[in-house]
């Protein structure tokens, strides 16, 4: 049976939303006046469509602007680009939910670009890791600059595999 | 009763003369520039090694974009007894990354001194910032249309050639060994002082960057894996891009065929036949550019040998598949490469695999852009075979004889796997020494795991250095075991050192086992 995805997502995100309440907890997240928006690295990953979305309904639930996806995809030359043009963009939160080798490259870029880190850390690719879990995920990443209870790491997998981040210009 | 301070400190120093020390930093620095909360140090606190966080972390961090700065900074820690801890781009991921050897120590971030001072394009020379990254030289040489290359390490694009030089690290271009084509340093003294090594110390002379030894004692080595003086500006040589260059990759099928390959390689690296490091990379090494661990095996401990053959058969990898190029004028590279594919035909072993044949293989142009010093970032792969965020690097150096490689492997895979990890590793022949690159990949979020990755390291130190061998660099969870290694008179001489050039011991306490 072939399930629409986008309806799914709409789903999990609306989920995420009704499960989780924003907190609001970064100044650079909540201002009510010319917010800076949330910028969503994405590496093609399993769970991308999931997170974003978990992200677009935070930015609804907060009355944020629209969430900027950024693909970064094989980390080549041209993702390296648009990754330092992410943390180059200025005022903005930056979140992601990446495999760990991304993980580490974005990292990198963060603290070169002078990025405070509101969260950094690792999940296992368990059952838990699905993708409602990712909309969660991505919702309080972007609500709240780190996880909470109902996203935390997934931890059912035998290896981490997983890394999710949130970073703040 | 007052509430106990729970920042981080450095040792020794109470909060008090922290604050003032603060206070004066953000008046050489600018407010801006003179980091103390937990968000703005968290990115400095992110290490890969199996130790624990909260044992490297930072009270501070510093960004100075002038020498001036540096030297005031200098001063103002001579006052307060404030450790400092510099950094160039700091993203050494496996060797420690930007945190220092032990808590509490200031960041000294120099990511800010980042100018190109000279690329002179008929001398072949560079003069940089530590802050210059690979990525800058390579589009400011492209944006001026000057025929060089740079020699990168595989973290290419982010990090520089200061801090890889003087962690003596390497490249894979004929300029890999990045020590030996370094040509004079600027650096500040623990006094305060300025020195200039090499001809640098002559005003107005045009020789800093072309003749290394100057008069007297030649002292740029002092200055590299050390904590004698905080190196602000270095010169070092660019590669004239040769008319042709020639990729290749030979694979060998059975793992004790890394023996005849070292004795293959070194005659062809000591006669200068192929010019940069013969690297023989592993199979996991090899498929991490492609493979995850996860893919093929759930279980706990170390990946079992069907299931590494199995990925040896599913991607085409041989247990070793050797990596080198050639460089020339198109003539020249063509009667090297006659003496190569003879010489392999004549040993009857390995499969050659030239560019064309390679075609899209991720792993093969991953190995050519080293080559060519290419930027390129394939090499984090390997922090998705296993996940989890742990790795450190164990670099032992050997004789580049094929007696020397089986037993090493074995070792470290008995090892390795008594701890449940892998042995994910590569050689890379560079003339007369062996270079036996290992990465100890395991999953930081795993407690039991992290504790065995930190015991496997200690015991894959102490048994390869009763077999007579030790690393060439370390993480900053080891640097005091490995000075140890290398002997007590070694140490005493570093000590007797860093006691004249730094009496107060400020600048980066702990660097190579050196207080």
């Amino acid at each position: 049976m072939q399930i629409p995805r986008r309806p799914v997502l709409l789903g999990l995100a609306a989920s995420a939303a009704a499960m989780t309440t924003p907190r609001l907890a970064g100044a650079a997240i909540r201002g009510p006046a010319g917010r800076p928006s949330t910028t969503v690295l994405l590496t093609g990953g399993a769970h991308d469509d999931a997170f974003l979305a978990g992200v677009a309904a935070a930015a609804r639930a907060g009355r944020m602007p629209e969430p900027t996806p950024v693909r970064l995809d094989a980390l080549d030359a041209g993702g390296l680009a648009r990754l330092k043009a992410a943390f180059s963009a200025g005022p903005a939160v930056v979140v992601g939910l990446t495999d760990d080798a991304s993980a580490a490259v974005i990292g990198a870029v963060a603290r070169s670009a002078g990025a405070a880190q509101l969260w950094s850390g690792h999940h296992g690719r368990g059952r838990g890791a699905g993708d409602a879990w990712a909309a969660r995920l991505g919702f309080a990443l972007a609500a709240n600059g780190r996880p909470d209870t109902s996203s935390a790491p997934a931890g059912t997998g035998r290896y981490a595999s997983l890394a999710s981040f949130s970073y703040k210009l | 009763m007052a509430e106990p301070d729970q920042r981080v400190l450095p040792q020794g120093v109470a909060s008090g003369p922290f604050d003032l020390a603060v206070a004066q930093f953000v008046t050489v620095l600018g407010a801006q520039n003179v980091l103390t909360t937990d968000e703005q140090l968290a990115p400095y606190r992110k290490i890969m090694i199996a130790a624990p966080d909260a044992e490297h972390a930072p009270s501070a961090a510093l960004i100075a974009t002038e020498v001036v700065q540096v030297q005031a900074i200098v001063k103002i820690c001579n006052e307060y007894r404030i450790p400092l801890w510099p950094i160039s781009t700091g993203h050494n991921f496996g060797y420690g990354s930007a945190a220092p050897e032990s808590r509490g120590q200031v960041i000294l971030d120099l990511k800010g001194m980042n100018r190109i001072i000279e690329i002179d394009p008929v001398m072949c020379t560079a003069l940089v910032e530590p802050g210059v990254t690979y990525q800058q030289l390579v589009d400011h040489i492209a944006e001026h249309g000057y025929a060089l290359w740079v020699d990168p390490p595989a973290p290419s694009a982010i990090v520089g050639p200061v801090g890889n030089t003087l962690d003596r690290g390497v490249g894979y271009t004929p300029y890999g060994e990045h020590f030996m084509f370094q040509c004079g340093m600027e650096v500040v003294l623990a006094n305060g002082e300025v020195l200039r090594t090499g001809m640098g110390a002559i005003p107005n002379s045009n020789t800093w960057q072309v003749f290394k030894w100057g008069y007297g004692p030649y002292l740029d080595g002092l200055f590299t894996q050390s904590n004698y003086g905080i190196v602000t500006k270095m010169g070092f040589w660019l590669m004239p891009a040769p008319p042709a260059y020639k990729p290749f990759a030979i694979r060998y099928d059975h793992d004790e065929d890394i023996a005849d390959l070292v004795d293959f390689f070194r005659p062809l690296s000591i006669g200068g036949v192929i010019p940069n490091g013969v690297v023989m990379v592993g199979t996991l090494y090899e498929a991490s550019a492609t493979v995850t661990r996860a893919q093929y095996f759930d279980g706990k401990g170390a990946t079992p040998k069907a299931v590494i053959q199995k990925i040896r058969d599913e991607h085409g990898i041989g247990a070793w598949t050797a990596y080198a190029a050639l460089y020339g004028t198109a003539e020249q590279v063509e009667v090297n490469w006659k003496i190569v594919t003879d010489a392999v035909k004549a040993s009857g072993k390995g499969v050659v695999i030239t560019e064309a044949e390679a075609g899209d293989d991720r792993a093969f142009k991953y190995r050519a852009d080293l080559m060519r010093g290419n930027m390129n970032l394939v090499e984090f792969g390997l922090y998705n075979w296993r996940g989890g965020g742990g790795s450190m690097w164990f670099a032992p150096v050997s004789q580049a004889k094929g007696s020397e490689t089986l037993k090493q492997v074995e070792l470290a895979t008995e090892i390795l796997n008594k701890h449940g990890l892998d042995y994910v590793g590569e050689f890379i022949v560079g003339g007369r020494a062996l270079h036996h690159i290992i990465d100890v990949l395991f999953d930081r979020t795993d407690a039991d795991e992290m504790a065995a990755a930190h015991a496997c390291f200690e015991e894959l130190l102490d048994r390869f250095a009763a077999a007579g061998y030790g690393v060439y660099r370390v993480n900053t969870a080891f640097m005091d075991k490995v000075a140890d290694i290398y002997g007590p008179t070694k140490r005493a001489v570093n000590q007797a050192l860093k006691r004249a050039l730094d009496p107060n011991g400020i600048i980066a306490p702990g660097k190579s086992g050196i207080v």
